[in-house]
């Protein structure tokens, strides 16, 4: 089965090729929960918002993205593999080399400092590199989300911004063609969350990445591409239009 | 696989760095509990071969019926004095028919806590031994053994200090004698570096048997003469107890020093026996066998085998505590390392997140837990190496001089 195609929001002579795609999933757990969401795709540099209330699933669905998880019923499509039809051993290489992810808690590695944090993901997998250019690329990741003179600072010497900033320069350093992010603005101040999730979609879209983020803050919505509303139990409601939900 | 050891090398050495403070702890406890046993066999290899060094200076060891180890440990080790001694006449018993040569011994004085030994020069040829400066030669004169002359504070030739009064609250008892160091002995890693060694005269002076005082009809001091005695050669002053007893062995004065009495009944604790041969040593053995001999004659290397059998057998089950404990205190750090790694399962469950296998995740925590038992070699390996050049001051210290 071909990945499902859609049309960008924008006029194109020819249909794309997502980058990330997904029929509609179907995941349940032994305690009763299911999650159920609708089909949807990203193209390269697109963003997904997934907004509902905690506990809804979001953070699910985002495993089933990542291949952590893998859904009772439906597919996922990656970076140009079906990442529900792979081994684990592929869909860990997947998520080692073509996505990125960001979480809400920042995940970071508290005995390396921020350059080591960057640089973490190049040392987990085989596939990977870590060379001077590799280096290169973080340095200049750092300096992208503000932080070119802190890169020999302890995480634990950082304020929360600046600890999501890493995460984000953290998830890009592979060069992903798709990044998740779990409420990467759900432990910060309010007058950092604009700040941060647009400092997100600017990175992923200057990489070319499509992104999805899972946030129940509805202050960012409107930035965003599309929106996908899942709630208890409940079919999700794709809004595929930009902006705002529906 | 390069890049893997690598990358497990970064993340271990930031880790261990990061709690470098339980990374020590836990390698010093490795280190400790491995090398406490290899230790403990290093110094009592070593304890055994200064024993039986010691055995070998001295074939036969006579001194009187009584406890074997005293005599052992007092006439070979200077440690304590023995209960019972014996006389000089005794030692004609074994050098009568030219069976053995006695080098006698007297202890039980000290110099600044330093044991005082007397004995005959023969006691260095026996030992083989030369000193810095000269040997001993007459009454107050001594040679000092090369750990005694540092602790009396760097004692050269031509130095002088006071033996230890006996007793600080007996006024009438023997007071110090003053002693002349002529020579420092070269370190033996035995016994005699921790000793001072005078003539038997000198000791028998010590003890008071032996004195120096004023010519009684020239002192001035009233009562230093209580009557006089016409004889044949002439009118002898008798001294009385007023009259002054020097105790200085100031130069040229050794030869007024006296003794009353015949020094063939002087006391001394034991005596170092040579037998010339094989023969003349199973002879003398067996003239010291009587029920109602009042001497012993013992072989003190047959002694330090059956005490050292008693050691090992202490040894072995010290040993086998300290392997024990070592165990125990393995399988401590073992749980504390799994703690400290469960404590970070945030972090490896990001690594999984990220990506990586269990396999990556398995070796990341096996570079840390070598690089810890790596560290607690390395101290166990120090332990074990500085234990030999420790051993002769922890022996010393241990043994209390022994």
């Amino acid at each position: 089965m071909e990945p499902p195609t859609r049309t960008s929001t924008k006029p194109a002579s020819a249909p794309i090729t997502p980058v990330l795609a997904a029929t509609e999933l179907v995941f349940k757990r032994s305690s009763g929960f299911t999650l159920s969401t609708p089909a949807f795709a990203l193209n390269a540099g697109e963003s997904l918002a997934v907004r509902g209330p905690s506990g809804s699933g979001k953070s699910t669905l985002l495993a089933l993205l990542s291949g952590e998880l893998l859904p009772w019923s439906g597919r996922v499509f990656a970076a140009g593999s079906e990442i529900t039809a792979e081994s684990e051993s592929a869909r860990r290489a997947y998520r080692a080399t073509r996505c990125g992810q960001v979480f809400q808690t920042f995940e970071l590695v508290g005995s390396l400092d921020v350059l080591a944090n960057v640089l973490l993901p190049l040392r987990l997998h085989s596939s990977l590199t870590l060379n001077a250019a590799a280096a290169a690329h973080a340095r200049e990741l750092l300096a992208r989300v503000g932080l070119a003179d802190k890169e020999h600072r302890a995480i634990q010497a950082l304020s929360h911004g600046e600890r999501q900033r890493v995460a984000i320069a953290r998830a890009l350093v592979t060069q992903p063609r798709i990044v998740l992010a779990d409420e990467p603005t759900g432990n910060l101040d309010p007058a950092l969350k604009r700040a941060i999730a647009e400092l997100l979609l600017h990175e992923a879209r200057s990489a070319g990445a499509a992104l999805v983020v899972a946030t129940h803050d509805e202050s960012i919505l409107p930035l965003f591409d599309s929106t996908l509303s899942i709630g208890d139990l409940a079919t999700g409601n794709l809004n595929t239009g930009g902006g705002a939900p529906r | 696989m390069i890049a893997l050891l690598r990358h497990s090398s970064y993340i271990a050495a930031r880790s261990l760095r990061h709690s470098w403070k339980r990374s020590a702890l836990l390698a010093i406890v490795l280190g400790v509990s491995l090398g406490l046993p290899v230790a403990l066999t290093t110094l009592l290899a070593q304890a055994s071969t200064d024993m039986r060094a010691r055995a070998a200076v001295s074939p036969l060891l006579l001194g009187a019926r009584g406890s074997e180890a005293d005599l052992v440990f007092g006439t070979l080790f200077f440690a304590a004095q023995p209960a019972r001694g014996l006389a000089m006449r005794d030692l004609a018993r074994v050098e009568a028919e030219s069976l053995a040569t006695a080098i006698p011994i007297a202890v039980g004085a000290t110099a600044r806590k330093t044991p005082v030994v007397g004995t005959t020069i023969d006691y260095f040829a026996a030992t083989a031994q030369t000193a810095r400066g000269r040997m001993f030669a007459t009454i107050g004169e001594c040679v000092v053994g090369a750990n005694a002359a540092r602790a009396l504070g760097g004692v050269t030739p031509g130095d002088r200090f006071f033996t230890d009064p006996a007793s600080l609250s007996d006024l009438a008892g023997v007071f110090p004698l003053e002693l002349t160091a002529t020579g420092v002995l070269a370190p033996t890693q035995s016994p005699d570096d921790d000793a001072i060694f005078v003539d038997l005269r000198t000791m028998w002076t010590i003890r008071g048997l032996g004195h120096r005082h004023d010519e009684p009809a020239q002192s001035a001091t009233p009562g230093a003469v209580i009557g006089t005695v016409a004889t044949a050669s002439g009118d002898h002053k008798i001294a009385g107890e007023a009259l002054p007893i020097a105790r200085a062995a100031a130069e040229g004065v050794a030869s007024d020093f006296h003794f009353h009495g015949s020094t063939d009944d002087f006391p001394i604790d034991g005596a170092i026996v040579r037998p010339v041969d094989a023969k003349a040593q199973a002879i003398l053995l067996g003239r010291f066998t009587g029920t109602d001999e009042r001497l012993q004659l013992m072989r003190p290397d047959l002694f330090t085998e059956r005490v050292l059998e008693r050691i090992f057998g202490v040894g072995r089950v010290l040993g086998a505590v300290a392997g024990a404990i070592a165990l125990l205190v393995a399988l401590v750090a073992t749980s504390t390392f799994a703690l400290s790694i469960r404590l970070r399962a945030d972090e490896l469950a990001l690594m999984r997140r990220l990506g990586a296998s269990r396999g990556r995740v398995a070796v990341f925590i096996a570079a840390e837990a070598m690089a810890l038992v790596c560290a607690g070699l390395a101290i166990a390996t120090a332990i074990a190496a500085c234990t030999p050049l420790a051993a002769p001051f922890v022996l010393r210290a241990a043994s209390g001089g022994l």
